[in-house]
C-alpha cells in the first residue's frame, strides 16, 4: 500500500520575502541583499526565525541545504534568539567541524553537495538560525526546513503513528485547520 | 511580584520605552533606519540598599534584541543615623543576570561590577530576564548603617524590520508556516488507510 506524506509535518518559508513558492525549498541567495555584501566573507550572515507553536513540542526540526556544488554556508541554530560563532546550540560547518551527534542532534548523509540534520524534540518558542556566507556561492543552494514527527520517515523501520497526535489534536487545529477539515470528511468519503 | 523566604522582597519590573538619547546617538552613527532603541526601566527612580542585599528587577525580551545592557548611574552613600549622602566611587555595584530564572552569587548568566563599566549581553535570548544587583565594599566606611543608592536602567537595541546583526548590517526574515497541496492529495484521492489515527 502506498503510503503518503505524514500529514503532521509543516514547512516554513520566508513568505515575506517576495518570492512565491511551489515547493518547500527556497532558494538561500534570493535572500541576500546588496547590502549585507559589504561584510568580509565570513562575517556575511542571513537569519531566519521560525516559531514552534505551543503543543507542537515533541516534534524534529529538519534542515536540509542542497547545491550542486560545494555548500558555501554554514548553518548556526540556537533556540531563543540569534546564533553566533560564540553562541549557538548547534551548529554544521562541515563533516567535521559541527555538533557532536546525541539523541538531540542527528546527521545524515550530509556530503560537500548537502546538509542534512534534524533537531530533535524541539523546544516551543522561537528558534534562530543563522547562515554564515563563507564566499560567493559558484551555484546555487536551496534551503528546506520543515518541523516532522519521524526524522528520515523512521528509516524505513516501521511507520510511523499518530496516536499523540489524535489525542493532541486541539492543540494542532490553530496550524493545521486545513486538514482537520479534510479529516471530518474522512468517514464519509462518498458524501 | 513579591519573592524570597518571606515573600517581602519585591521584584521591580522595568517596562520599556523608546529611547530620545538613542535618536542623537543614531543620528552621530548615521544608522537612524536600522537601528531602534529602547530604554527600559522601574517606576522608581532611586533603589537603596545595605551591603550584600540584592535588589531584584525583571525584563520581558519579547523579540529578537541585538544588545541588552544593564547599567547604573548616581551611585551614593546614604547613611540613614546621619542623613548624609556622599559620592561613592570606591562601592562595588554587583550585577547578576539570568534568562528565565533568579540569579544568585554563584548562579547566573552574565555578571559585572555597574559602578566600574555597564553590563552588556549580545544577542539576548527571547523571555523573561532577572537582574539582581548587590552592594558590596561599604563596610570600609565603618557604618553598618550605610546604604547603596543608585538609578538602573537597561538599553536594549533592535533592529527595525528585516534586519539583525552587529550594527544591523545583515537580512532577517520570519518565517511562516505553510502546507502544500500535496499534503491533502492522498485524501482526495482516496487513500483513506494512509492516515493512522
Amino acid at each position: 500500500m502506498r503510503r503518503g506524506p505524514t500529514p503532521f509535518e509543516s514547512y516554513y518559508l520566508p513568505v515575506g520575502s517576495g518570492a512565491s513558492y511551489t515547493s518547500a525549498n527556497f532558494p538561500i541567495e534570493t535572500l541576500l541583499s546588496n547590502s549585507s555584501y559589504n561584510g568580509e566573507p565570513g562575517n556575511i550572515w542571513t537569519y531566519l526565525l521560525l516559531d514552534i507553536p505551543r503543543g507542537a513540542a515533541g516534534g524534529n526540526i529538519h534542515v536540509q541545504l542542497s547545491s550542486d556544488v560545494k555548500i558555501n554556508y554554514e548553518v548556526y541554530a540556537r533556540f531563543g534568539g540569534l546564533p553566533s560563532l560564540i553562541s549557538w546550540d548547534y551548529y554544521y560547518a562541515n563533516k567535521t567541524r559541527r555538533s557532536d551527534t546525541s539523541m538531540f542532534f542527528m546527521l545524515y548523509d550530509s556530503s560537500d553537495g548537502k546538509i542534512n540534520f534534524y533537531i530533535m524534540y524541539a523546544r516551543e518558542g522561537t528558534w534562530g538560525f543563522g547562515l554564515r556566507h563563507l564566499n560567493t556561492s559558484k551555484g546555487p543552494t536551496v534551503m528546506s526546513l520543515s518541523l516532522e514527527r519521524c526524522p528520515k520517515h523512521c528509516s524505513s523501520h516501521g511507520d510511523c503513528k499518530f496516536s499523540f497526535d489524535a489525542s493532541g489534536l486541539t492543540s494542532y487545529r490553530f496550524i493545521l485547520n486545513p486538514l482537520l477539515v479534510t479529516f471530518t470528511f474522512r468517514p464519509f468519503p462518498f458524501l | 511580584m513579591m519573592t524570597g523566604n518571606f515573600c517581602n522582597s519585591p521584584v521591580y519590573l522595568f517596562s520599556c520605552t523608546t529611547s530620545d538619547v538613542n535618536n542623537a546617538l543614531n543620528a552621530t552613527e548615521n544608522n537612524t533606519m536600522l537601528e531602534n532603541m529602547m530604554t527600559c526601566k522601574s517606576n522608581l527612580k532611586t533603589f537603596c540598599a545595605y551591603e550584600g542585599v540584592p535588589n531584584i528587577f525583571s525584563l520581558d525580551i519579547i523579540n529578537v534584541a541585538e544588545e541588552f545592557t544593564v547599567m547604573a548611574s548616581d551611585v551614593k552613600f546614604s547613611d540613614t543615623t546621619s542623613n548624609k549622602t556622599t559620592g561613592a566611587n570606591d562601592v562595588g555595584l554587583m550585577c547578576f543576570v539570568r534568562h528565565g530564572a533568579m540569579p544568585s552569587v554563584t548562579v547566573y548568566d552574565y555578571s559585572s561590577d555597574l559602578n566600574k563599566a555597564p553590563l552588556v549581553i549580545h544577542s539576548p535570548l527571547i523571555g523573561r530576564w532577572y537582574i539582581t544587583i548587590v552592594p558590596i565594599n561599604l563596610v570600609n566606611t565603618q557604618d553598618s548603617n550605610v546604604t547603596a543608592c543608585y538609578s538602573v536602567e537597561s538599553r536594549m537595541l533592535q533592529c527595525s524590520l528585516g534586519k539583525a546583526g552587529p550594527n544591523c548590517t545583515m537580512d532577517i526574515y520570519t518565517l511562516q508556516v505553510v502546507f502544500f497541496a500535496r499534503f491533502i492529495l492522498p485524501i482526495i484521492e482516496g487513500k483513506y488507510t494512509d492516515i493512522n489515527y
